[in-house]
């Protein structure tokens, strides 16, 4: 018994000396805990989408994954929770496909996808994660990932840059300090992006480079490879429908030269217009709506995090405008401010 | 639910703690188990929770009925297990993989036979379940075993949660005698054990998952860019990724049942340091190596008959082996290369046997490093998607192409850490780790613990599903 005592006693002290040793000078190098997003995570949501039945399900790309103030929408839209399914770089319609194919689901889906979003190498971009929660994802990995979320958020050496293996191969290659992110997402993984934190100039030529390769040099997809798309995902539209669901098809807005690159490669006349006609879903088209199509998007494609609020609201002032969505009473507003508000900082 | 997850971590706790509960007997503290066992396995699909219920019940009561009939009539029971056994393991592991099979061979015939496509999901360690519990039942059938009268008990012989979904692969006469014998934590088995845990998650967490995989995973991805390096340097990544992976898991699983005051038989005895290819078996997968030796090979006339009666029925066993990794062709086809091999070892034994005496321990070493060459042509295998992806593989390690990249930090770490890893199996290979474990002071023992620990906990990479979890 002394035995295993004394070198548990050992085992515990010297780990969590070294460990503690790690963190502090991390910490002292100016990193912060984060959430890192990964398919159990995105499963914990693609759960509640299931489970609530007036869940208000926001699919896309990182457009929407950054934009989307949680508690700005629980504010404004009480009857419904708010569950984010976007992917940073990946277009949605494999998710929208799993939501027709869940029985259970009766929410109100904002699909953020553009023409390129219809196109057909965007179909299955997000089919890894369906597939892991239809699969893989059990009840163990959830609680699993529950405890996970809480070291992500309260210790820096749970971020895999500062794993043993990425110090060793940073050793190697003689490589600089992990990167300090710019971007981040809560729990809940709505995300957050600080544009004064981020190397401004690097982004602008990583802009730049994007761009280069956007315009007029992307390969044209023809109307009638593209279509397919659409119909299928009016068929998925229709499923939600029939349940009592229903899905707002939603271009969200750019800004400058990738505005421009994007009318090129899909023209909204051609293309999104048309789909427009023929879905049995909402159709809103940013660009419409003054408070969207003015945004201020320092990258022309995404939102700092401290105008969320306020691009939040003008996108529910476009939904309720239209009909499509209800505003809580101020009895309901006010119980849902009551709740304690998502911090902004990082790993919140 | 699985070792390397934090549920895991608050589970086996709580586990531990209400086990070793004051005043509680040990009937309560084996339904205890019991019930523990079926939260781990049900905490991935509850659902099949009631298929391996239902499998285990089945085989119980087949067990029993056995044990009632005279000795000359007990076969049409077996006969009945076994096809429950390798019915329910037929449908849910080779249901696709017969149907995809018939419907080619059909159209080979020139018959257009389209079968309707049923998603079947495989449950998590049938594999192991099945033939733990088909095991017993043969050895009842033999009479090599008394018959277990008390469900529970025989459900928690099947469903003890440490090796229930990826072994190793429990024989009822190991387990039989601790169901009887009331057991606890005690001082030396917690110490064991938990210093047998941590070196599981050791190998797996950090090098199973955070060194390996990243550098196999790509060569063996469906239209990967495969060169002569890469092609050789994610072999050995893979070789390195599924011991730790296989061995991380059993090792784990030995240490919880140590802490639960439970023996579990070992599983691998450093096999990257067997000097042939029937060596390499007597310390990979052992439990599965046994389990085929006992209720196959012998059974279909081991070594009893003329040279190529026991050639053949080497091959057979090897052949089945291969297929129970998984239902495909590559896994047949490496089972075929590990048959081959067996025949052409046992063939060549004379021979052998002189050159080892006239090199000694140089022609020791030699036969080591042909049998790990063997075994690793072997995982391409294993591991490819399908035969295009191997032979392109193979292609690309045996015709050597430009290499016009070189090799990423990842991928020299990796082959420093197999090499390591290697020495270590070579300098282990007549040691055993549990003994050396006991031996160490609790000084050097803590400092090792912290070592594992700090290592696990500062390789927070990407968490990947156990290999064999498939099987």
């Amino acid at each position: 018994m002394r035995r295993a005592l004394t070198a548990l006693v050992i085992a515990l002290l010297v780990a969590a000396s070294v460990l503690y040793a790690v963190e502090h000078h991390w910490r002292g190098r100016g990193y912060t805990p984060i959430i890192v997003d990964a398919p159990d995570l995105w499963s914990l949501q693609r759960a509640k989408a299931t489970s609530t039945p007036e869940a208000i399900v926001f699919l896309g790309a990182s457009r929407t994954l950054y934009a989307i103030d949680r508690d700005t929408v629980r504010a404004r839209l009480p009857r419904h929770e708010p569950v984010m399914l976007a992917m940073d770089g990946r277009y949605p319609l494999a998710t929208l496909r799993d939501l027709a194919a869940d029985p259970y689901f009766r929410g109100l889906v904002i699909c953020d996808i553009d023409g390129a979003g219809f196109a057909a190498p965007s179909l299955d971009m997000q089919k890894p994660e369906v597939e892991f929660y239809r699969h893989a994802f059990s009840p163990s990995r959830a609680a699993h990932r529950l405890l996970l979320n809480q070291w992500q958020l309260h210790a820096v050496i749970a971020r895999s840059d500062f794993s043993l293996l990425r110090s060793a191969v940073r050793w190697w290659n003689d490589e600089g300090e992990p990167f300090h992110p710019y971007q981040w997402l809560d729990r809940r993984r709505f995300g957050h992006i600080d544009y004064e934190r981020g190397d401004r100039d690097a982004q602008k030529r990583e802009l730049a480079a994007n761009l280069e390769r956007f315009g007029g040099h992307l390969p044209k997809i023809p109307f009638d490879e593209w279509w397919p798309q659409v119909e299928a995902a009016n068929g998925w539209v229709r499923a939600i429908q029939e349940r009592g669901g229903d899905v707002v098809f939603y271009a969200s807005p750019t800004s400058g030269q990738r505005r421009w690159a994007e009318e090129d490669w899909f023209p909204r006349v051609d293309y999104w217009d048309r789909m427009a006609a023929a879905t049995t879903a909402k159709t809103l088209f940013a660009l419409d709506v003054p408070a969207l199509r003015d945004f201020p998007l320092p990258d022309d494609s995404h939102v700092d995090f401290r105008r969320k609020p306020a691009y939040t609201n003008a996108l529910i002032d476009a939904l309720v405008e239209r009909g499509w969505v209800t505003t809580a009473t101020e009895h309901e507003a006010d119980a849902a401010l009551a709740e304690p508000r998502q911090s902004a900082a990082p790993g919140a | 639910m699985t070792f390397d997850s934090l549920t895991f971590v608050v589970f086996f706790i709580a586990v531990v703690a209400m086990f070793n509960l004051r005043g509680l007997s040990w009937s309560l503290r084996k339904s205890v188990l019991l019930a523990a066992s079926f939260l781990f396995y049900g905490a991935w699909n509850p659902p099949f929770l009631l298929l391996l219920i239902a499998s285990a019940t089945v085989d119980w009561w087949l067990a029993l009925r056995m044990a009632q009939a005279r000795t000359d009539h007990r076969k049409p029971w077996l006969i009945v297990s076994l096809f429950a056994n390798l019915g329910l393991l037929g449908f849910f592991k080779y249901g696709d993989f017969l149907r995809d099979n018939t419907q080619a061979l059909l159209a080979v015939a020139g018959i257009d036979w389209q079968p309707a496509s049923v998603d079947i999901l495989l449950p998590v360690g049938i594999s192991f379940y099945t033939f733990q519990s088909l095991s017993y039942c043969i050895d009842v059938y033999r009479g090599e075993v008394r018959v277990q009268r008390s469900l529970r008990d025989y459900l928690l012989f099947v469903g003890f949660f440490p090796q229930l979904v990826a072994g190793p692969i429990v024989r009822y006469h190991d387990f039989s005698a601790q169901l009887h014998a009331p057991r606890r934590t005690t001082a030396d088995g917690f110490t064991l054990g938990l210093s047998l845990l941590l070196i599981g998650l050791f190998e797996k967490i950090v090098l199973a998952d955070s060194v390996f995989a990243p550098v196999a995973d790509p060569i063996f991805k469906a239209g990967a860019t495969i060169d002569s390096a890469g092609a050789w340097t994610g072999t050995i990544a893979f070789a390195g990724q599924i011991f730790c992976d296989f061995a991380g898991y059993s090792t784990c699983a030995i240490g919880c049942a140590a802490m639960l005051g439970f023996w579990l038989p070992d599983n691998f005895r450093s096999p990257y340091a067997a000097t042939g290819f029937s060596d390499f078996w007597r310390r990979w997968h052992i439990s599965l190596s046994r389990w085929l030796r006992d209720y196959l090979y012998v059974p279909l006339g081991g070594n009893r008959g003329s040279t190529l009666f026991t050639l053949r029925n080497l091959m057979l066993t090897m052949l089945l082996g291969g297929l129970w990794h998984g239902a495909a062709w590559t896994f047949v086809a490496w089972g075929a290369f590990h048959g081959l091999m067996l025949v052409v070892e046992r063939m060549s034994r004379p021979a052998i046997d002189h050159a080892g005496r006239w090199l000694g321990p140089i022609g020791t070493l030699l036969g080591g490093l042909i049998t790990l060459f063997g075994v690793l042509i072997a995982w391409v295998w294993f591991r490819a998607p399908d035969f295009a992806h191997s032979a392109r593989i193979h292609g690309a390690m045996f015709l050597p192409t430009d290499t016009s990249a070189n090799l990423s930090a990842e991928a020299k770490i990796a082959l420093i850490v197999f090499g390591l890893m290697w020495s270590m199996h070579w300098l282990s290979r007549h040691h055993d780790l549990r003994r050396w474990l006991q031996q160490r002071g609790a000084v050097s023992l803590g400092l090792i613990w912290a070592a594992l620990i700090v290592a696990i906990v500062l390789s927070p990479g990407v968490s990947r599903a156990f290999i064999y979890f498939q099987f």
